[in-house]
């Protein structure tokens, strides 16, 4: 009886073994977090339209109310509900860092160091901006910018966070151009912070410092980042990585524009 | 992902993500036999568990290799429906000769096609079993009492026997 069960468990598992046939395939655990997010974006921008639409429809009737109503407050320095409203972390962005269509065939990822001269060259004027214009902006591609502060750049990893800190409250591009702009400037003794203000209005840099003094989770970002490109290979920056169907192309260093723009409508036309 | 509005606990998913998803993935594979729809199963099976607070814990491994595998054989079910299953399941392996790959590719395409046609807890529980899984790991991821584990899973063997005999006959 007993071998007998053995014997059926054996001649089932056997079979079921068959199946076993997956070999070296490795799925691609990047893409697929990748799509979790965006799937959590989507939902949670919905979400947001309809928190806005109440929020909006709550505000009208306390507009409505108000007029009505004579203000409570008589202190002549003004009343609590006039002061700034603290910060509230779920206005924070997430995906500042990505650009163009969710669903674009083609992915181009960029490892950058904002200390690396020709990370600037390739931001300010050069290769980024025209597959901004010409690829992500057309809804073609999508771009990601990732960091990848190198060890001997003394101020590298301080200008991600400035820049990332920035970039949740909506100001990234802002800050990553003028940070490129501003490298030869800033590199000299790190007034990081004096650039950024430049480009995030008073309010929001309140909670830029705040968050770059504070929030360890700036520096996982970039961690996470730099995890990646070990994965990649990377070595060098600014380094080019081009999702295509699920294969991670690593371009380094990056060609000339026309190269590269064949080389993107070919993987466009797969 | 920020988890705080979808989950109260300090279940930490992304670790939980790190953790599974490979191994998740191939085990789909196995099951549909396609490693694009294998992949985009497994990612269905972490979004189900990122909406499902309540699957969250230590019991979330088991939780979500079930409802993965249940997934592969939804897809392998409807494929059969579709008459589409022989054309598209499976991806032959490297094998010496054609002979052998040919006897291989069979003998996936028969076990996909009796774990498609079995009640989906017998079939889950065949390849949670030959998975690794332990009867207590059984148990927490069918939602069944461990003690009726053994016996679940010798009534799965057998229907599984039969319905291969059914189709293919003794070999």
């Amino acid at each position: 009886m007993e071998r007998n069960k053995r014997d059926l468990a054996d001649w089932v598992d056997s079979r079921i073994a068959s199946l076993d046939a997956t070999g070296e395939w490795r799925p691609d655990a990047v893409r697929a977090w990748a799509v979790l997010r965006r799937r959590d974006r989507a939902v949670r921008v919905r979400r947001a339209g309809w928190v806005g639409l109440t929020a909006t429809v709550m505000a009208a009737s306390l507009i409505v109310f108000a007029l009505g109503e004579p203000r409570a407050c008589a202190n002549p320095l003004g009343c609590a509900d006039d002061q700034a409203k603290p910060f509230a972390p779920e206005t924070l962005l997430t995906n500042y860092r990505e650009s163009g269509p969710a669903n674009a065939k083609v992915t181009i990822e960029v490892y950058s160091d904002y200390q690396c001269p020709s990370c600037a060259a390739a931001f300010t004027n050069g290769i980024i901006p025209q597959i901004m214009k010409e690829y992500v902006k057309t809804g073609k591609v999508r771009f990601i910018h990732r960091d990848y502060p190198l060890p001997q750049h003394q101020y590298a990893k301080l200008a991600a966070r400035y820049v990332n800190a920035a970039g949740r409250l909506g100001y990234y591009d802002a800050a990553v151009a003028h940070i490129f702009k501003t490298q030869t400037t800033w590199e000299k003794d790190g007034s990081i912070d004096t650039q950024i203000a430049k480009v995030v209005p008073p309010g929001a840099m309140v909670k830029v410092r705040q968050m770059v003094q504070n929030d360890k989770t700036l520096d996982e970002s970039v961690a996470s980042d730099q995890a990646l490109g070990a994965q990649d290979n990377i070595n060098q920056t600014p380094t080019m990585v081009i999702l295509e169907n699920g294969t991670r192309h690593v371009v380094a260093p990056i060609p000339a524009y026309p190269l590269l723009k064949s080389y993107i409508d070919d993987l466009l036309k797969k | 992902m920020d988890p705080t509005d979808a989950q109260p606990s300090p279940f930490d998913y992304e670790e939980c993500f790190e953790a599974n998803y490979v191994r998740i993935a191939r085990a789909v594979a196995r099951v549909v036999g396609d490693y694009a729809r294998a992949e985009e199963i497994a990612v269905e099976a972490f979004w189900k568990l990122w909406r499902t607070p309540q699957a969250h814990g230590e019991n979330a491994p088991g939780w979500l290799y079930r409802t993965a595998l249940r997934l592969g054989l939804n897809d392998l079910r409807d494929r059969e429906r579709r008459s589409r299953y022989e054309k598209e399941a499976g991806r032959p392996p490297e094998t010496p000769t054609p002979e052998e790959l040919r006897a291989a590719e069979q003998e996936r395409e028969q076990v996909r096609r009796v774990l498609a046609a079995l009640e989906p807890r017998d079939a889950e529980l065949l390849l949670l079993r030959h998975q690794g899984f332990r009867y207590d790991e059984l148990a927490a991821a069918v939602e069944v009492k461990p003690a009726s584990i053994g016996t679940l899973l010798a009534r799965a063997q057998q229907a599984f026997r039969k319905e291969y005999l059914r189709i293919y006959g003794e070999k």
